[in-house]
């Protein structure tokens, strides 16, 4: 509860969303020593009690359920029904899950921690699709190399490698071991040159930070109940020591601008209803690449008659995600998924080539989830009981297999978030979301759809269920929406992730990734916010 | 003293109770300073012909290794042997040297005589006298052999210039030659002899126990001014963490099997009764768990054979109290909330929501993680180190398998009282109860 | 977070921590004998809910939980009770669920609804109102998990030590073995 008598209301930086991103680079910028103060929508979330919240849920197949909602920090919620929060005006869904509170989204999240290759930085000049970044690959890798390290990344090993994106330092942690299930499918899929590989994972293969490693438990989505995986928390819980000023529950509201159109001050309504200002040198907006739109399209003012940051309108556009489609079946031989981390492979080498210029790649994530509940609620609502229920749950539990893939969209201007005129309790703006999929995607769609027949057919599958095309699930990978380029008519950032209009307002996260590529896009945002607090640092000399 | 004065008799009697007080005050100055020069010579022993070479330096290496130097000599683990570990005492506190070779900040300059006096007699170069945190005082039951060996390892340590800070203990505990005062009263230099009648076996078990591994230093109670006491291995207390009796009456190791206790040395994990952690963790990590197994054997046919501490039918044992728990079922139709910042929040939501993830919900354990009931631990009547562990996890690190607890230092004190009184009530001694103010003093 | 062996330690801290604390430092559950009190469930009720779960040996106390529940949720349970057993061995003549299914709701639809609402309490942990809104009234010893429980642990508890997940459950060994002996 901030009272501005006995807290201070300004620093060197002020950093909006405690997520991984503002996490860690908030670590960054008080370890060159400058003052930081963060400013959080939501509430402190606590391990123990997101533990507690999921085993008494009454819908664990919703990954939202053990998340508190606060009034003043509303969530999407579609399980079990739209909380009409992020409304759809399609034609595509666009069913954006995400955290409102310390630690924000990575707090159930599947942990995987890829990097990017070369060429998703190239995809205009290579392949004639999407655009090119304002960086390189190269001028990246020195702030995935720092992500990994204060995330604590496991990867690599004689079967990835580097999995094609270069290195100049080691992976913190050794790779996690593939389970058996995955060892028994690398093999049979192998034979349809396929590679299943171990993935590199925000998840301790042994100690790290004082964090112990991870044990199996399979509930990465939606909590980690001892702490293995990384979330943001650990990042923003190491800033307070470093001394950090974190305000909760804290919704910001309003940029204000002033001379040279320089941010001078953030506005936020507390839980009780109260408004607050606070006063930095710097900001630093890393508060989701939804949330974060939606603070500057609301903070217009003479100066910015459309909202901060947003002249050429650019802001909120070239939504983007990794439309997913998937196939379950059972094979023809025990493979005993549900044990050990939820999504420890993929098959990855169907993520380049020059057929981009042509239709979406892909790249196939190989789910480790437990699927005991999910097979039970189907089969006790055909009407199975008894020992029958029981030996076919086992059977096919033992036997169950489920693969996803990830297209990867294209930064269309016209898929996009605007403010509604609808508000929510704290009267603040809901949000729209207009999305479309292009043919460029079900393109990708068809040639997948080869790629999971023929996995099914290398592992012997029966009762096959392939999701439709066009009917494509979100993977939570919020981008585009803050888009880093070198125009500012088609981007919101430079390379220096700093926003073309506004000098000392820098992003961080996902939002600022101009092309969605096939990866999940965490450690690629958690990057770019170290880029942006070194841009900070560096202007703050 | 009081006495009557006024008669001649009684002055005359005073007078010459002071020349008797007088004299026996002299005596004892001369004894204690007889006994103070004494302990301040250094026996320095003479190398046998042929003894030396390589052979000598892999025995003071096995030395080194069974007397765990490199524990506490070592604060940064790229700097072995270079000193820094802090020791906080109530008088300040001390930081370890630098015994690398190296001759400004390590021990480069120090003759062999010089090594071994530190060792055995607590007294460093130029006389300086060493605080007992260096365990001189069970060191000096040291061989000969193994004190020549020793120094022959101790000069081949690669030369670190690091400089440990300076101890910051306060008058007039920093005046070092007061040291020996201190040891007339708690320091007994001199060899460790075998014992005639017990086996060879026992007299290497014995020597290991009390003069290298040092166990006493932890295991045994101190003194008002913190020698070392007479009840020898019966258990000791080191503030944060509590050495456990380790004799042979059930409140010590009376219900383990010898190969449960060479296990635990050489392991520090006995499948359903112990885990090694805070100092005996390292204790196993640095050193037990390095040496031959005929030693650790040794060792433990030398602590078999210790009488039981205090009265054993009146101490209950530490292990194979307490059962499973068995109320989740119940606990998950309730539904409880978990309040983290709240000072009320339940036992059992607690022990649910931190613990039976990897402890398993009814306290069984699962694959390296322990069982909970029948631990040695909770079945001990001192809380202290159940609730260290809650604040500060276990860390282990055992023939490259790594073994991790972590901390809940996460929980308010209140929160760490309840759940660790629940601990005791269901899986080990009902009879204990923890206070939030006790854990306080124990973060 | 280790700490090093301490010396020169104050000796008085080892005496307080055995203070004799008042009642009031139990945990209130435990004082209170048990987190919730639910009476024994009627004979029938436990019958019914072990045909329905076969041969797996399904907790007791879920069942006179899932009673318990049920009751306040459906009106003239133990009569629906009764009547699902007498029909039980009638179901096992249709070949699939699915003609199960429909047989039960020729005879009655409240018959069918029981039926469903048994399993999805007794298998899934989960518990309806009239309204629809879903309590979750058991997790960890539910009989789905028993079904699977010797190869997986329920999610969010440890199915053993790391890297566990690299080999196939024991009884996968044992029948590797078995089958190349």
């Amino acid at each position: 509860m901030p009272d501005s008598n006995s807290t201070p209301m300004s620093a060197d930086v002020v950093i909006i969303g405690a997520g991984a991103a503002g996490g860690a680079a908030a670590v960054k910028l008080l370890r060159k020593g400058l003052s930081v103060l963060m400013l959080e929508a939501g509430a402190p979330l606590d391990q123990g009690m997101l533990v507690s919240n999921y085993r008494n849920g009454a819908y664990k197949n919703n990954h939202m359920a053990p998340y508190p909602m606060m009034p003043w920090a509303p969530h999407p919620n579609f399980v079990p029904h739209d909380n009409g929060y992020l409304i759809q005006k399609g034609p595509a869904p666009y069913t954006a899950q995400y955290i409102r509170g310390v630690g924000g989204t990575t707090w159930h999240w599947a942990g995987q921690a890829w990097r990017l290759i070369p060429n998703d930085f190239r995809m205009q000049s290579l392949y004639g699709q999407s655009v090119d970044w304002p960086i390189s690959y190269d001028e990246l890798e020195p702030y995935y190399c720092e992500a990994e390290v204060e995330m604590g990344v496991s990867g690599g090993g004689a079967l990835a490698g580097d999995y094609g994106s270069p290195r100049s330092m080691p992976y913190p942690m050794d790779v996690l071991p593939l389970p058996y299930a995955f060892e028994r499918l690398r093999q049979r899929y192998q034979s349809v040159g396929l590679e299943l590989l171990p993935g590199p994972q925000a998840r301790n293969s042994t100690a790290y930070d004082d964090r112990p490693a991870c044990c199996g438990n399979n509930n990465c989505m939606p909590i980690c109940p001892i702490g293995a995986q990384y979330n943001g928390s650990m990042s923003v819980r190491r800033a307070q020591g470093l001394g950090l000023n974190l305000i909760s529950n804290a919704v910001v509201f309003k940029l204000e601008t002033g001379e040279g159109n320089r941010i001078v001050a953030a506005h936020f309504i507390d839980q009780n209803k109260e408004v607050h200002r606070v006063t930095g040198k710097h900001f630093l907006l890393t508060a989701n690449a939804m949330e974060s739109v939606k603070i500057l399209l609301m903070s217009k003012d003479e100066r910015n008659p459309n909202g901060v940051a947003n002249a050429t309108d650019q802001v909120g556009r070239r939504l983007m995600d990794h439309p997913a489609s998937a196939v379950e079946y059972l094979a023809d031989e025990p493979l005993y998924v549900g044990r050990g981390p939820m999504c420890p492979g993929s098959i990855n080498n169907t993520r380049d080539g020059a057929f981009r210029s042509e239709r979406s790649a892909l790249r196939i994530d190989v789910h480790n989830d437990n699927p005991t509940r999910y097979l039970t609620e189907k089969y006790v609502a055909q009407g199975y009981y008894g020992n029958e229920l029981n030996d076919k749950i086992k059977r096919d539990a033992e036997r169950f297999v489920l693969l996803k893939s990830m297209f990867e969209m294209l930064p269309d201007p016209e898929n996009r978030i605007v403010l509604s005129d609808q508000k929510d309790a704290w009267g603040i703006p809901k949000m729209e979301v207009h999305y479309r999929f292009p043919e460029y995607v079900h393109r990708g769609y068809d040639v997948c759809r080869e790629h999971f027949a023929d996995c099914v057919k290398a592992s012997g599958g029966t009762e096959v269920k392939f999701s439709e095309r066009g009917q494509y699930t979100n993977s939570q990978h919020i981008t585009g929406t803050l888009s880093m380029g070198s125009d500012p008519h088609t981007s919101v950032c430079n390379k220096l992730a700093q926003a073309h209009d506004h000098e000392n307002l820098y992003f961080g996260g996902t939002g600022v990734m101009p092309t969605a590529a096939l990866v999940n896009s965490t450690l690629t945002g958690v990057a770019l916010s170290l880029l942006a607090a070194d841009s900070i640092i560096k202007a703050s000399v | 003293m009081l006495m009557k004065t006024g008669t001649i008799k009684a002055r005359a009697r005073r007078r010459a109770l002071a020349w008797a007080g007088l004299a026996v005050a002299v005596a004892a100055g001369i004894g204690a300073g007889s006994v103070i020069w004494q302990q301040a010579q250094i026996d320095m022993p003479v190398a046998k012909p042929g003894q030396g070479g390589a052979a000598l330096v892999e025995r003071g290496r096995a030395v080194a290794l069974a007397s765990d130097c490199v524990a506490c000599h070592t604060s940064d683990a790229s700097k072995p042997y270079a000193g820094g570990m802090t020791f906080d005492t109530p008088f300040g506190r001390l930081y370890s040297t630098n015994i690398t070779q190296d001759p400004v900040n390590g021990i480069g300059t120090f003759t062999d005589a010089e090594i071994v006096g530190s060792v055995r007699n607590g007294i460093s170069q130029h006389g300086r006298r060493l605080y007992p945190a260096m365990p001189y005082t069970s060191y000096t039951g040291m061989s000969d052999d193994d004190a020549l060996a020793l120094v022959a390892y101790l000069r081949t340590i690669k030369p670190i210039d690091s400089k440990p800070p300076e101890n910051t203990m306060s008058f007039p505990f920093n005046q070092r030659w007061a040291m020996a005062f201190w040891n007339l009263m708690n320091f007994k230099s001199g060899r460790q002899l075998p014992v005639a009648g017990k086996s060879e076996e026992w007299n290497r078990g014995a020597y290991l126990v009390q003069s290298l591994e040092h166990c006493g230093e932890c295991h045994t109670a101190r003194n008002f001014i913190q020698g070392l006491g007479s009840a020898h291995l019966a258990g000791g207390d080191l503030g944060i963490w509590k050495a456990y009796d380790i004799t042979s009456g059930p409140g010590g190791v009376g219900t383990w099997s010898d190969n449960e206790l060479f296990t635990y040395l050489k392991t520090g994990a006995v499948h359903g009764k112990a885990n090694a952690a805070g100092p005996m963790a390292e204790a196993v990590e640095n050193s037990l768990n390095h040496l031959p197994d005929a030693d650790l054997h040794a060792m433990v046919a030398y602590l078999r054979d210790l009488p039981a501490n205090g009265n054993p039918g009146s101490t209950p044992a530490r292990t194979g109290q307490g059962q499973a728990y068995t109320g989740t079922t119940a606990l998950r139709a309730s539904h409880p909330q978990y309040d983290p910042n709240s000072d009320a929040l339940g036992a059992e939501v607690m022990f649910n929501a931190n613990c039976a993830t990897c402890h398993a919900v009814t306290g069984k354990g699962v694959g390296e993680y322990p069982r909970l009931f029948g631990n040695s631990v909770l079945g001990a009547t001192d809380s202290t180190n159940v609730v260290s562990v809650l604040l500060r996890g276990v860390r282990r690190k055992v023939d490259g398998q790594e073994v991790f607890m972590p901390s809940f230092a996460n929980l308010s004190d209140a929160q760490v009282a309840t759940l660790s009184t629940f601990l005791f009530k269901q899986f080990g001694n009902s009879k204990v109860q923890v206070t939030a103010a006790e854990v306080a003093k124990l973060r | 977070m280790l700490s090093r062996r301490e010396f020169f330690v104050s000796s008085g801290a080892g005496m307080m921590l055995l203070t004799l604390g008042a009642p009031t430092l139990l945990p209130k559950a435990l004082a209170a004998g048990g987190a919730l009190e639910v009476p024994v469930a009627p004979a029938p009720f436990i019958a019914l809910a072990d045909q329905l779960c076969g041969q797996i040996g399904v907790d007791r106390e879920l069942i006179n939980l899932v009673h318990h529940k049920l009751q306040s949720t459906l009106p003239g349970l133990d009569t629906l009770v009764e009547q699902l057993l007498a029909t039980l061995p009638e179901l096992s003549a249709p070949n699939t669920p699915a003609e199960r299914l429909q047989l039960l709701a020729s005879k009655d639809p409240a018959l069918k609804n029981l039926f469903l609402r048994m399993n999805t309490a007794l298998y899934l942990g989960t518990v309806e109102d009239a309204e629809g809104a879903r309590e979750c009234v058991a997790f960890e010893s539910v009989a789905a998990y028993q079904a699977v429980s010797d190869f997986v642990e329920p999610p969010s508890y440890c199915t053993g030590s790391p890297n566990f997940w690299v080999n196939p459950p024991a009884y996968a060994l044992q029948k590797d073995a078995e089958r190349h002996a």
